[in-house]
This record gives C-alpha cells, structure tokens and sequence, in this order.
C-alpha cells in the first residue's frame, strides 16, 4: 500500500462516522417523504379537520424520528404506522374527552362511532372535485365509513402494501384478526359497489 | 355489518381486484392533488422530525456510556479502598525506622518529664543527643 492510499484510507475513516449519520438522515428523510402524505390521507379518513390530521402526522412523525430514527429503514414502515395509529387513537380519545363522550366502551367501539364521525369526511375535498369519478367517489365514501380497523387494513395491506405480519405489528393485532378484518372490509366495500351500480 | 361469505385466507378474486385498484388509484389521485399549503405544512413537520432524530453515530456508541460509568466507579473504588485501607500500616512501618513508637512515648511522658528535672545525668544524655547522630538506640 502506498503512503497516498494510506492517507486516503485515514481520512476515509475519519469521514465514515459523518457520511453514515448523512446516509441515515437521507434515508429516514427519503422514507418520511413518501408516506407522510398517505399518512395524512389515513388520518384524515379518522379525524374531522384536515389541520387536525396534519397535527397527527406531525405527531407522529416527531415520535417515530425519535424512537425509531436510529432502527433499520426496513423496520420503519410497520413502525411509523405504529406510530402514527397511536397517535390517532390518542386523538380520537381526547375528542370523546373534549365533546363529554365520558363511556368505558373499549377502542373497538370506535367503530361504531365511525360513521357519525366520518359523515363529515364525505365533504368533497380538492382532490375529489379534481378527480369526479362517481363510481371511485362512492367506494372513497364507502370506505370511509368502515370501521376503523377495516379501513386501516386494507389502507395498510393494499394501499401501502405492508405484509400481513407488518400490518400485524402496525396495528398491534394478530395476524389473523389482519386477515379477517380485510376480507370483511373487501366484503362491505363489494356490497357497496353493488348499491352503487 | 354483514359477515363476510369467504374464509379470510381466501386470495382476492377478480372483482375484489378490480375494487382494489379502482380506490387505490384514487386514493393516490386524492393524495397527489394535496394543495402547496399542506404540502409546505407536512415538509416542515418532515424536517422538525428529522432535527429530532438520533444521530447514528451516537446510537453507535450509546453502548459505551454504562460501560465507561461502571469502569469510572470500579476505578474510584479501587482507589479509596487501597489509600484508606494501606495508610494505617504504612505509618506504623514508618515509624521504627526513625524512632520506636514506643521510645518515643516514654520521652514525652510525665515520669521522664520528671527525670528530667532530677536526673542530671540524664539531662546530659538528652544534650548529648543533639550534638551526635541520633540513631535511635538508647544508652
């Protein structure tokens, strides 16, 4: 080896440390950019206000950064959603809170509030005027108004394309409770497809 | 919420495929046509988030904070236990070889005090002492 590449390898070395925490930050950033924008529409289909589901992605994209910045980027996805769905119940909760819902119902009675809270969400957004398909218009909304946790599986499963254990882990249910709740959201979202025609 | 007809291991079929991609085509439509102002809003929540991320580095070397604590620990530890525990010894070693200890204490007590005034040839002894060497040995 000659002196030059010796040199060369030391500053290699002294610049190793800097160049993987940039590589890091590139990547969290790369990954952050692509989902941060689904992240908002899944919010958006659990909250009422547009600004309150970019305070949840917000949220969550704070907490995920912080917890889990340092973790391996094929980690990431299951945990952001993690994250992010946490950070939706926190707010649906404090909304029950806030209005004087005061219940002991458990999280699975979400769902059987989703469609008064989703009324609202049928409003015609930006995107949906740009778009003014009747037919994707009535499965958006029918969408829209299963429960919480039929529409975040299919959101993750086949919208993000998370895999059964990912989506598992995101939702922090089993694998099986993935599998049937996105066949019974594939089976309302059919009927409603049915109504529709 | 009617139950679902299917076992939910059951693939997709072609119809539930054609659902599929009809809403996920719109969802990206609905996705993309985000206007500048939520945008500009989720890339400062992107950026926020990224200054909050741990650096690599230190995650790297996090490991190294409890083990440079206990090492300190040990070190001080080692420290005060061999200085307090071995200076009491070391003294008492130290001592014969200037004077016996227990010479010593009978020079200060109050019967010599009192030979001193009486004695003289014992005062003379003492006087002797400071012009010899004085080599601990008693006449």
């Amino acid at each position: 080896m000659t002196l030059t590449e010796l040199v060369f390898n030391c500053a290699d070395r002294r610049e190793a440390p800097h160049a993987a925490a940039a590589a890091r930050t590139r990547a969290l950033d790369l990954f952050l950019r692509g989902v941060e924008a689904r992240a908002l529409r899944m919010a958006e289909f659990s909250v009422r206000e547009r600004a309150d589901a970019l305070d949840i992605v917000q949220d969550a994209m704070l907490s995920f950064a912080k917890t889990y910045g340092a973790h391996s980027d094929g980690e990431w996805p299951p945990l952001f959603y993690r994250v992010l769905n946490a950070k939706i119940i926190d707010f649906s909760r404090r909304e029950r809170v806030r209005r004087g819902w005061r219940s002991w119902r458990s999280l699975d009675a979400l769902d059987e509030t989703a469609d008064a809270r989703l009324t609202d969400l049928a409003e015609p957004g930006p995107a949906r005027r740009l778009a003014g398909e009747a037919l994707s218009a009535a499965l958006i909304d029918a969408l829209g108004r299963l429960p919480d946790r039929q529409r975040q599986t299919f959101l993750l499963r086949l919208w993000e394309g998370l895999s059964v254990s990912d989506t598992a882990l995101a939702m922090g249910v089993s694998e099986g409770s993935v599998k049937t709740h996105l066949h019974r959201a594939l089976h309302a979202l059919r009927e409603a497809l049915v109504e529709h025609r | 919420m009617t139950q679902p007809r299917h076992h939910p291991n059951q693939p997709i079929d072609a119809d539930q495929q054609v659902l599929v991609e009809a809403l996920t085509r719109r969802l990206h439509a609905e996705v993309d046509g985000y206007d500048a102002a939520t945008r500009s809003r989720l890339n400062r929540a992107r950026q926020a988030a990224l200054a909050a991320a741990p650096s690599p580095g230190w995650a790297a070397r996090a490991w190294a904070l409890p083990v440079a604590a206990v090492a300190c620990a040990a070190a001080l530890a080692l420290l005060f236990s061999t200085h307090w525990a071995g200076l009491p010894e070391a003294a008492m070693t130290a001592l014969p070889a200037a004077m016996p200890a227990d010479e010593l204490a009978w020079i200060t007590s109050a019967e010599a005090a009192g030979l001193n005034r009486q004695d003289p040839a014992f005062l003379a002894f003492v006087g002797s002492l400071a012009d010899d060497d004085f080599d601990g040995a008693m006449p």
